[in-house]
């Protein structure tokens, strides 16, 4: 059974939502209609929604879930200040509980902010930090594999959004990032994600390369260094290296 | 050897930055800046101990938690068994480092971890038997005896 179909058999999930700024979004490949078997449900719980609740409606589809909450107060914040998360919420989300007119009403006033060059310089930094202490690991790399991807991939998306481009699937968006500057390892790039599904999702999967190798190890936290450091340049100068 | 000698280097600057810095409010500030930073270094001490004391490979910190809470202390020596104990502590305020939300306040919890149990952990190895020796252990050593 979908959730979709699950969704539009029954919108309505006994959730106690009393007050209009109340909501429970359902977000990420789910909400996009791309999910797998390695996907998570992701759900938004805005406002004084019990976050229990949501996680049993999650639980009837088997992925493992995560739940954001943003307190009213929180949500409203980041509204003001044209959260990306909110955008992605907003064009790609699919409300499950709350009411739908005030949320289209949301959707139709929200402005994204347009320059992630602060989240951008960010990632860069801490893929440095990955890259140039490789000494301390001791001869075991899945801790900053994984860091490593999920800077790389916060960085692809961020990068696009920096050009009014809005790709929240993890795989697109690291490969259009990649494509865009014009780099040859963006498939490279994005299998690190195995090692982030493997440690995070603790998902059986054949990884890309042993934990134990150390050259190998070296090259990807070198790669997220580099790109993520291209990416941080492209966001300053507000240039596409390849696309005008 | 529990963890590679250069892992204090990027302690002794983290715990240097937090000395540097004047208020509660930009220590806070400073700690959920760098919070990937720290996350890497504390799951990087527990992929060497766990490596080196259970013989295990953990995938994530609750793995590493439940190695360490079935491992035998009393087949350790006092200095590992001190390391173990104090990665157990760590490990048990890990929430902040493991939350994807990163709209969460992390704040709180951030500093008890930090300046607590990763404080702790961080003083029991720079002083293990087999770091004492070299010059990272004791910068970071150094570092540590000045907080309060």
């Amino acid at each position: 059974m979908s959730i979709h179909s699950d969704i539009s058999a029954d919108n309505s999930y006994g959730m106690k939502l009393g007050e209009a700024s109340d909501f429970l979004v359902l977000v990420g490949s789910h909400a996009r209609g791309d999910a797998d078997e390695r996907s998570d449900v992701d759900l938004l719980v805005i406002g004084e929604a019990d976050d229990t609740a949501a996680r049993s409606i999650g639980g009837r589809y088997g992925g493992p879930i995560n739940v954001v909450s943003f307190p009213t107060p929180v949500f409203f914040k980041h509204f003001r200040s044209g959260s990306l998360f909110l955008e992605h919420a907003f064009s790609e989300g699919r409300l499950l509980d709350g009411c739908a007119d005030t949320w289209e009403f949301l959707r139709g006033t929200f402005s994204v902010k347009s320059n992630y060059f602060s989240e951008s310089r960010k990632c860069a930094r801490i893929c440095r930090f990955l890259a140039t202490n490789m000494e301390m690991y001791g001869g075991h790399y899945l801790a900053p594999l994984v860091v490593a991807y999920s800077q790389v991939k916060n960085a692809s998306i961020f990068f696009l959004a920096h050009f009014g481009r809005f790709v929240f699937n993890k795989d697109a968006a690291v490969l259009e990032a990649s494509r865009l500057l014009a780099r040859d390892d963006g498939e490279f790039l994005g299998n690190l994600r195995h090692f982030y599904d493997f440690s995070v999702r603790c998902q059986d999967l054949k990884l890309p390369f042993s934990l134990e190798r150390r050259d190998l190890s070296m090259r990807a936290l070198e790669a997220a260094m580099s790109f993520t450091e291209e990416i941080r340049h492209a966001c300053r100068k507000s240039h596409l290296p390849t696309v005008s | 050897m529990p963890v590679a000698k250069a892992i204090f280097l990027p302690l002794a600057r983290i715990y240097g930055d937090l000395l540097a810095k004047k208020t509660d409010s930009a220590r806070a500030r400073y700690l959920i800046n760098r919070r990937a930073e720290i996350k890497t270094i504390v799951d990087t001490i527990w992929e060497q101990c766990c490596s080196v004391l259970c013989q295990t490979n953990p995938r994530n910190a609750t793995e590493a938690q439940r190695d360490l809470g079935a491992l035998d202390r009393t087949t350790l020596n006092a200095e590992d068994a001190r390391v173990a104990e104090d990665l157990l502590a760590v490990l048990e305020s890990y929430d902040p480092l493991s939350s994807s939300d990163p709209y969460i306040d992390h704040g709180q919890p951030m500093a008890n971890l930090v300046n607590k149990h990763l404080r702790k952990l961080a003083a029991t190895l720079a002083a293990h038997p087999s770091q004492v020796a070299h010059s990272e252990a004791a910068a970071l050593g150094r570092v540590l005896a000045l907080f309060p």
